[in-house]
């Protein structure tokens, strides 16, 4: 026979394996901040009207209005295989909210408002009475929460991520006109699991076993690949606030002053500079901004849970010692050997294989898995096998 | 003291497209049995006459590369690995009465194709014929057995059978019918694998048109 049945001992459920890699591409964790990309200008540029977010006609509402994608470098941005999204939510998003003005027109389509409810329904659990984000603030002897009605959003591809972000290998460094932090996930300094972290100063590579005071700035949630960030304390602390004069779109946000906005500001942050192309503000331009231009590695790692099953073949010593290969026997046209002839007089005496694939079969005997072994394998009537293969689905 | 070989291979699967679309389909794959193969394998290599002695007879077949899975399940499990009594001088061996058929549109009568193996084998399972162009005729099964799936996966080799046009059938013995309506002088293969030996065979088969005046 070429087939033999699997006993039910010989087919396992295996655990789910988790595969942990780096984010970026060619499994990098490490990504310069500086080679980050966004297509905000090339999915503008051919609108008629001088809009970044709306084309030929105000209905003609173009994903800008609502969040930018980033891109590790050219290539991807050439090929549209964005790694993340940055957005900008503000809680009331009553006209103009501070992002792209167009909610002062006639459009009132409040982007930020909008954005800003998603993540909440998305995040938020109905426990949080007041619908918005809160951030740890303070050492850990002396705890406070912040609310934010303001929000940067940074939202990582599920394609790219698979199952998550892991937690306790991620960092970010932010800038603007005041400076620049690094930021971590408060993870390794907890002692049980969660599905959210809050952001902490401070380099994963910091062999520090003290947690800093939490600076209110930022949330991570590994299973849903998001990172959330107070907008009004980040502009406090790196200074992404308006300029003088106009810049271009290279220069970015220099703050004068400091952050132009008001707490509690239902009208949301007037954050950046108007960009000069079109004298208007757009947050999360802003905010790619602070992420491109700060001196530093974005690290992230992802993880994927792969259910596997395995298959215990057990090739035993009477079996699989002959093969239909053509190399082992004669084709009979020799004239002196009959076809089907083995080949060699030692395998007539000591049958011999070697064995290089295992198919599995369903009851049809359709073959629906192969594995190949890395090495051709002996099998004889002197010896057994055993071949765990390991199917992931 | 050195440390025990450990004799548990350790081998990572791929699904093949038959057992994607089974899942898509069904949910699960429904694994019952196993086969082994030896595709890469060139058994002439193997050196009783080695000079440096019996431990290097095989050298350069276990030494042989082998290829990584592919996902396309006609292209691996080529020649697969059978099990026989121990001391036979040879595998079995298909054959049928033809080495080749061919035959006018019009003729009418039966063409038996009757496959047998030597030694004795496929008593069970039968053959599986596949005609590689069914636009030349027709393969009906004369004698059937229990096994009547047509669906279970046949290798394939470039040139060889096309999926799309063959005609598949499981039995023990066959009729072969000519399309009397064909309009050209066609050749197709015909080919025969054993189920339980895993062994097959080919033959061309024509089916001619009159030329007319």
């Amino acid at each position: 026979m070429i087939f033999n049945q699997f006993e039910d001992a010989d087919i396992v459920a295996s655990k789910t394996s988790r595969i942990a890699s780096g984010f970026w591409p060619n499994g990098e964790t490490f990504w310069s901040q500086s080679a980050l990309l966004d297509n905000f200008y090339d999915l503008t540029q051919s609108a008629v009207t001088p809009s970044p977010s709306y084309g030929a006609s105000i209905y003609d509402i173009r994903r800008t209005m609502y969040y930018v994608d980033v891109f590790p470098n050219q290539d991807y941005k050439d090929n549209n295989d964005p790694y993340f999204s940055v957005a900008y939510g503000n809680f009331y998003g009553e006209l103009g909210s501070g992002s792209f003005n167009l909610d002062t027109g006639s459009i009132k389509a409040f982007a930020p408002k909008a954005i800003y409810t998603q993540y909440k329904n998305l995040l938020l659990g109905s426990a949080d009475i007041d619908g918005k984000f809160s951030f740890k603030s303070g050492s850990t002897s002396n705890l406070s929460t912040l609310n934010a009605d303001d929000i940067f959003v940074m939202n990582f591809s599920s394609y790219k991520m698979k199952n998550k972000v892991d937690e306790g290998i991620f960092e970010i460094t932010l800038t603007g006109s005041v400076g620049s932090i690094t930021l971590r996930d408060d993870s390794p300094f907890l002692t049980q699991t969660s599905n959210v972290y809050n952001l902490i100063p401070g380099s994963i590579s910091d062999s520090t076993s003290t947690i800093p005071p939490y600076p209110g700035l930022g949330l991570l949630y590994p299973n849903d690949g998001i990172v959330i960030f107070n907008a009004q304390i980040l502009d406090k602390i790196v200074g992404l606030g308006l300029t003088t004069a106009p810049i271009t779109s290279s220069s970015g946000p220099v703050s004068l002053s400091p952050a132009n906005y008001s707490t509690g500001s239902i009208r949301g942050l007037m954050l950046g500079t108007p960009l000069a192309m079109w004298g208007t503000t757009v947050n999360h331009k802003v905010f790619f901004w602070s992420i491109q231009n700060a001196a530093g590695s974005m690290k992230v790692r992802k993880s994927e849970y792969v259910p596997a099953r395995h298959y215990f073949v057990r090739v035993k010593n009477r079996d699989f010692n002959y093969s239909n290969n053509p190399t082992y026997v004669y084709d009979g046209t020799d004239g002196i050997h009959a076809k089907g002839t083995i080949y060699n007089q030692d395998f007539i005496t000591d049958p011999t294989t070697y064995i290089t694939s295992v198919g599995l079969y369903n009851n049809n005997n359709e073959l629906v898995a192969i594995g190949k072994l890395s090495r051709p394998a002996l099998k004889t009537f002197d010896n057994e096998l055993l071949i765990k293969v390991k199917l992931d689905f | 003291m050195a440390y025990i070989d450990n004799q548990t291979i350790t081998v990572d699967a791929i699904l093949t497209g038959k057992g994607r679309e089974l899942l898509a389909q069904n949910g699960n794959l429904n694994i019952t049995s196993f086969a082994l193969a030896d595709d890469e394998i060139d058994y002439t290599l193997y050196q009783p006459n080695h000079p440096n002695g019996s431990a290097f007879y095989d050298i350069a077949i276990r030494n042989t590369p082998v290829f990584e899975p592919v996902s396309d399940e006609t292209q691996v499990m080529k020649y697969k690995l059978v099990t026989l009594n121990q001391g036979v001088a040879s595998v079995p061996v298909i054959s049928i009465a033809q080495d080749k058929i061919s035959v006018s549109r019009d003729f009418t009568g039966n063409i038996v194709i009757s496959p047998s193996t030597n030694p004795a084998y496929n008593l069970t399972l039968g053959y599986t014929a596949i005609l590689g162009n069914k636009n030349v005729g027709v393969l009906v099964v004369q004698q059937s057995n229990s096994i009547n799936s047509v669906s279970s996966t046949i290798p394939t080799f470039a040139g060889d059978v096309n999926t799309t046009s063959a005609q598949v059938v499981v039995g023990q013995s066959f009729l072969f019918i000519p399309n009397s309506s064909l309009s050209k002088t066609t050749s197709t293969t015909l080919t025969i694998i054993g189920n339980e030996s895993g062994g097959s065979l080919s033959i061309e088969v024509t089916v001619t048109v009159p030329t007319t005046t």
